[in-house]
């Protein structure tokens, strides 16, 4: 490929190939809720993502202004309140202070997904809390551990769940994350 | 100097063979800093047209789209933004003439070349609208009602 | 209609597909088609591909002609499929046909028409006999063909575009007023049609309709279930500009062109609502590429949906439902087509209801039979 076709390696979560193997892995986490996924796209995780997902037909909110003015474009996808967004990015560290939408009965898809950024995240962690978790795509249970994620994320995600309405949640850190679909039961065990 | 507005040099690009156009595009590229503002992209748009009834708007179909919108630093950061919408699937044609639209817009060093191009690129469009005028010169008609007209008169 | 899976035939399968491009491959004259002669030469199948696919690509069209061997169901249904796997990235501002840089201009109401007739592109005038010297034609003399036509003509003193006729029609308060509507245009590959539908839906999913189709129920119309009884006040065929907002700018820049066939029809007048004047009634059909066939169908279509909607229909033309559910040439072929694929436990079960229901009459007709004696 000449110069022209490839922009600057540091687009590397902008190009094709990168967003393809992050949809990937998207599928796999979803698959497998708790299970940690890498990111090996050079920008914050959660940006990675979003670029993979988004384009011109989806909503976005962001009430924690974590994407840069001049990232916006890129995504392509229009501006939402949180309360009606398809996707919304959010500081997992911070008390969770709006009420996303859990779909329809009708159209339950239309349910949000939660990108949340935490400090770190993983199947096994030291500092960490655990989350014991079951359901579909988990053999008997398992344990994701997590630090910097405020309970009221997860308070609130179980009080919105009424299946098939309900919100997916996808947690990153730096360079990692794992999917907690609306399917998956969470209880929060005692930090190690 | 270049005449053509802004709205046509696209256009007049595209109708150059585009090995040329972006090998152009390529130089210019090297030798400033070339930012993405949006990523170049190729996909569909839904061409919306005007019923010639009752102007009512309706969709007559999808068109193929590439678009690209990009900054243009100089090494001595003077910087001007460059875009393009074209009817094909290339994202990496839209990119080349975003850059050249940008090199234009913003004069930036050596932009004569690129308005060269778009010279060349508009008479090559024009060549294009002189035949298709020679085909409605050619079947102008003049039809004349039965007795109104000498009869010898017709067509001729 | 219900479906069973199958398994086996993948030997079968496989060698459909070799057989089918044996037949392709087995052409004698050692040539492969080319795209450009395709989308040259056979530009009308071509037109007929782009509109019936829904999108403009004249180029992947050719290429579809050539896979599925000249069959334009096939080919507009691999153009649908393409087009799935593409991203929406816009819907391009209204667009203006009164910007279109024709190649063809006609009127059937007026002999002068503002800015002129051109006959244009066309087969109009010329006899249906066989040009049996294109059987063999001389390559060296089919390319001066273009280089002979451009170089008898004088340069053209024409204008880049052309005025409507019913514009002048309407100047004159002959037609109804123009639609006030604001809404925005129905979006037939994104919403089902659920009826009712807005005019725009109907006109979207005429534009991409199977050309035969449309002629078929128009041509019921015209024929005596229905009434239109059509004048074609203008039939153009040209390029229009696509003028879409600059990324940088935002003021409109020419992404490009698009050839499209566009057709306006007057039709009987009528008397006015409330305490307005009678004026004529109108219809109109566009598509991509050049197809006159398919925009004066579609034109008188329009036309019969109208009063099909606002008084209910008296005709099949003139029922939106039964019109713009059976045009499309996608939803039908595939149909058609579905019936050939394996339904034998269907089909096993229907055996099983008949045989039933013959005992039982076999065995009622007995004894009927033996209450008679």
């Amino acid at each position: 490929m000449s110069d022209i076709q490839t922009p600057r390696a540091s687009h590397g979560a902008w190009l094709s190939p990168m967003q393809q193997q992050i949809f990937r892995d998207l599928l796999h986490v979803f698959s497998y809720p708790g299970r940690v996924a890498e990111c090996t796209a050079d920008s914050m995780t959660w940006l990675a993502l979003l670029a993979a997902l988004t384009d011109g037909e989806v909503t976005l909110a962001d009430p924690h202004g974590l994407i840069a003015a001049d990232i916006w474009p890129k995504l392509e996808a229009r501006s939402g309140t949180p309360g009606k967004a398809t996707f919304i990015v959010a500081d997992g560290g911070r008390i969770m202070d709006f009420q996303p939408c859990t779909g329809s009965l009708e159209s339950p898809e239309t349910g949000a997904t939660l990108l949340l950024r935490v400090a770190a995240l993983g199947e096994d962690l030291d500092g960490g809390v655990p989350l014991n978790l079951t359901g579909p795509g988990i053999q008997g249970n398992t344990e994701l551990f997590v630090s910097g994620l405020h309970p009221s994320w997860l308070i609130a995600r179980a009080g919105l769940a009424a299946f098939p309405l309900g919100i997916d949640l996808l947690l990153c850190d730096e360079r990692r994350f794992a999917a907690l679909p609306r399917t998956t039961h969470i209880e929060i065990g005692e930090m190690l | 100097m270049i005449d053509i507005p802004r709205q046509e040099w696209a256009t007049a690009l595209f109708a150059l063979p585009t090995k040329e156009v972006k090998a152009v595009a390529e130089s210019f590229a090297s030798s400033c800093q070339v930012r993405e503002v949006t990523l170049p992209q190729s996909g569909l748009g839904l061409l919306t047209l005007r019923d010639g009834a009752f102007h009512e708007a309706f969709h007559l179909g999808e068109l193929p789209v590439a678009r690209a919108h990009v900054v243009l630093r100089t090494q001595d950061g003077q910087e001007s933004s460059g875009g393009a919408v074209l009817i094909d699937d290339r994202a990496t044609v839209a990119r080349a003439i975003a850059i050249l639209d940008g090199v234009i817009a913003g004069r930036l060093p050596g932009w004569e070349t690129a308005a060269a191009l778009v010279e060349r690129g508009y008479s090559a469009r024009a060549a294009k609208f002189a035949e298709r005028k020679h085909i409605l010169a050619s079947t102008r008609v003049d039809f004349s009602l039965l007795g109104q007209m000498d009869e010898e008169d017709g067509d001729e | 209609m219900s479906y069973v899976a199958i398994k086996g035939g993948k030997a079968a399968i496989d060698g459909a597909a070799a057989v089918t491009e044996f037949l392709r491959g087995r052409d004698d004259s050692g040539e492969p088609l080319n795209l450009s002669a395709i989308e040259c030469q056979l530009r009308l199948l071509t037109s007929r591909v782009v509109s019936e696919g829904g999108l403009y690509h004249p180029r992947l069209a050719s290429l579809a002609i050539k896979q599925f061997q000249g069959d334009t169901l096939e080919a507009a249904f691999a153009l649908r499929a393409y087009r799935s796997t593409k991203p929406r990235l816009l819907a391009t501002p209204v667009q203006n046909s009164t910007n279109m840089r024709c190649i063809r201009r006609i009127s059937s109401a007026f002999k002068d028409i503002p800015g002129g007739q051109m006959l244009g592109p066309n087969y109009d005038f010329t006899l249906r006999l066989l040009r049996f010297d294109l059987a063999d034609e001389d390559p060296n003399e089919f390319r001066s063909i273009a280089r002979k036509f451009l170089g008898a003509l004088p340069e053209a003193d024409l204008p880049d575009s052309f005025p409507k006729v019913l514009d002048a029609l309407r100047a004159e308060g002959l037609l109804p007023p123009v639609a006030e509507s604001r809404n925005e245009p129905f979006d037939i590959t994104r919403e089902p049609l659920v009826f009712p539908v807005p005019r725009s839906a109907a006109l979207a999913t005429m534009a991409r309709a199977e050309t035969g189709s449309l002629l078929a129920m128009a041509y019921s119309n015209m024929r005596g279930y229905g009434d239109v009884h059509p004048t074609v006040a203008e039939l153009r065929v040209g390029y229009i500009p696509v003028m879409v907002p600059h990324p940088v700018t935002g003021e409109p820049m020419e992404a490009g062109e698009v050839l499209v066939t566009e057709c306006e029809v007057v039709a009987m007048y009528e008397s006015g609502k409330a305490d307005c004047l009678p004026t004529f009634t109108l219809g109109y059909g566009a598509c991509f590429g050049h197809n006159e066939v398919k925009a004066i169908s579609m034109a008188i279509l329009d036309r019969s949906l109208q009063k099909g909607m606002q008084d209910g229909p008296e005709n099949p033309s003139e029922d939106p439902e039964f019109v713009l559910l059976h045009v499309d040439g996608v939803d039908s072929m595939g149909f058609a087509s579905h019936y050939k694929m394996p339904h034998y436990v269907t089909f096993q079960s229907d055996m099983d209801r008949l045989r039933t229901t013959q005992g039982k009459a076999r065995a009622a007709d007995q004894a009927s039979q033996m209450e008679v004696v």
